[in-house]
């Protein structure tokens, strides 16, 4: 009983890493249609920055958040502006692009540092609490109270603002957008501002759990592709819950099956749901057309 | 009359194919100016680069008074441009009730624009009904009078409508068309009508052109190319 107990919160808190990632990686594809393979760097750059705001600014990595965010929100709106919108109309060169940044990125940040690996020890970052028999840990906790925030302000703000609204009109389809008098270039820059600047926050969230190395977004990316596809792509719900779902997945069968199959355990999942449910759980049929699917 | 817009020369197309040639046209406030012609002719095309959705490659397009040629489709509502495209193009996943709101996004504060939303929703009373449910579910009819309402949001001077008809039945067409004479007098709109359905929108158009391979080739007061045997053989089949 503990023992089961012990992976279901393991899978749970996983599973808000996971989440984390994802809801960045979903909103952009949701609203932009471009897949950006560069998420997880964007990830690896918040956690440097964050590493960088502790040892030189003294910044707790809770609070360097306020800092990442911008950052990578203004890096991202560059990459919209100056690599994205030149390629508007090819979407087959945006992957390739985002593809390239993701060398890049790994490649400047690995001869920046030379490979050393860093990592952050705050009092916080090794504290735990108990739940029951079992000890969690402490960031991974608020890792997850994290990404349960950005979820709820994320769906409210698509669904209650005027600006969310534009958002989801540009989503579903351009043209029409432009007729509202909605700039769909300025949308697409603030989309993926917030996108990257979401990565940022999850890497600022991940410093104190991880140690860093230049390849780290590489561990989360692909859980995140996973979880984009069983929630469903575009939606900022789906997104949520799969990052779960993953989590659990994973923690499952690393316990009871080999911890050599976990990953290959969501694999499994990710081509199953690719084949019975395409739209992913959360996605509305006939939505893959018209982009954002955010649940009414 | 003042002339509300004045399209000079105008020539647009989509990569090599050229589509419009050196179209002119104008129309005074408070008209309504019919464009009709033939599947392919060009209409949407011609609308389109009114609105900025297609960069014009020869000549001018001024709206009140400004040059607006290759002005960016999103400055049209603001300055007092609002069109309907073809089909109504509403936000299938948003609601009936945000469609609308979408419609006043430039121009006004919340509270001006809930007080217009009314405004909207009490010209079409079967929008209030249906005004939480996605625009996606909505019939053919109901979403060509929600996009009409949501064009109407921005308190566009020129509305531009292409092909509001399509699909619908007689009664419903002769609703449509009659809520935008009615919006015509109430709001001093201005109306651009593309239409395929030439005998309605010569009833309903106090001048019209007709628009063939991308040239107009005649225009002139609908009253008179009601009657013009070309017209009425070509395009009305009697
Ligand atoms: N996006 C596009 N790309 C390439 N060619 C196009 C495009 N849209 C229209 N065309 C071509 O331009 C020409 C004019 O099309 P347009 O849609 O303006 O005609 P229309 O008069 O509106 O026709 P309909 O009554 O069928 O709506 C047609 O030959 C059409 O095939
Ligand atoms: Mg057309």
């Amino acid at each position: 009983m503990g023992t089961l107990l012990s992976v279901l919160l393991s899978g749970l808190l996983l599973g808000g890493l996971y989440s984390l990632v994802a809801i960045g990686l979903n909103l952009i594809f949701g609203v932009i249609r471009v897949v950006n393979f560069a998420q997880g760097e964007f990830v690896m750059l918040g956690m440097y920055a964050t590493f960088v705001a502790y040892n030189l600014l003294h910044i707790d990595p809770y609070l360097a958040i306020l800092l990442v965010f911008p950052l990578l929100f203004v890096f991202g709106i560059l990459v919209q502006r100056f690599i994205l919108q030149r390629l508007q109309n090819e979407p087959m060169m945006q992957v390739f692009a985002t593809f390239g940044l993701l060398m890049l990125l790994q490649n400047l940040v690995l001869a920046v540092t030379g490979g050393a690996a860093y990592s952050i020890r705050t009092p916080l970052s090794s504290m735990a609490i108990a739940v029951g028999p079992v000890q969690v840990s402490v960031p991974r906790v608020i890792a997850l109270a994290a990404v349960t925030a950005v979820a709820l302000i994320l769906q409210w703000g698509l669904r209650n603002t005027m600006t969310g609204k534009a958002v989801r009109a540009v989503a579903q389809d351009r043209r029409a957008a432009r007729l509202m008098g909605i700039d769909v270039e300025r949308t697409y820059m603030l989309t993926f501002g917030v996108g990257a600047g979401l990565a940022g926050m999850a890497g600022a969230l991940l410093t104190p759990i991880f140690t860093l190395s230049p390849q780290i977004g590489g561990n989360f990316i692909l859980a995140a592709f996973a979880v984009v596809v069983l929630g469903g792509l575009g939606s900022v719900p789906g997104a949520y819950i799969g990052g779960f779902l993953i989590g659990m997945t994973e923690a499952l069968a690393g316990y009871y099956l080999d911890p050599s199959l976990k990953q290959a355990a969501w694999f499994a999942i990710f081509i199953i749901m690719l084949i019975v449910r395409p739209t992913g759980l959360f996605g509305l049929a006939g939505a893959e057309e018209v982009g954002l699917r955010v649940q009414e | 009359m003042m002339s509300l817009l004045t399209v000079e020369g105008l020539c647009a197309g989509y990569g090599e194919l050229p589509v419009l040639h050196e179209v002119s046209l104008h129309v005074a406030e408070g008209e309504i100016v019919a464009i009709v012609g033939a599947n392919g002719a060009g209409k949407s095309t011609l609308l389109s680069a009114i609105a900025g959705l297609l960069r014009p490659t020869a000549g001018r397009i001024s709206f009140r008074g400004a040059d607006i040629t290759g002005r960016a489709a999103h400055r049209g509502p603001g300055a007092g441009l609002a069109m309907v495209p073809e089909g109504g193009k509403l936000f299938p996943f948003l609601t009936v009730e945000d469609n609308l709101l979408l419609g006043g996004y430039t121009n006004e504060d919340a509270k001006a624009r809930a007080a217009r939303l009314d405004e909207a929703m009490d010209t079409f009373p079967i929008l209030r009904e249906r005004r939480g449910q996605l625009a996606g579910k909505l019939s053919g009819g109901e979403r060509q009078m929600c996009a009409v309402a949501r064009a109407m949001m921005s308190r566009p001077a020129l509305m531009m409508l292409d092909e509001p008809s399509v699909g619908l039945s007689p009664l419903m067409v002769e609703r449509i068309f009659s809520v935008v004479e009615t919006l015509v007098r109430r709001e001093k709109l201005t109306v651009l009508l593309v239409e395929q359905n030439v005998g309605e929108a010569l009833e309903l158009a106090d001048r019209a052109y007709v628009l063939d391979h991308g040239a107009i080739v005649l225009g002139g007061p609908a009253a008179e190319l009601r009657r013009d045997a070309r017209i009425r053989e070509t395009y009305m089949g009697l």
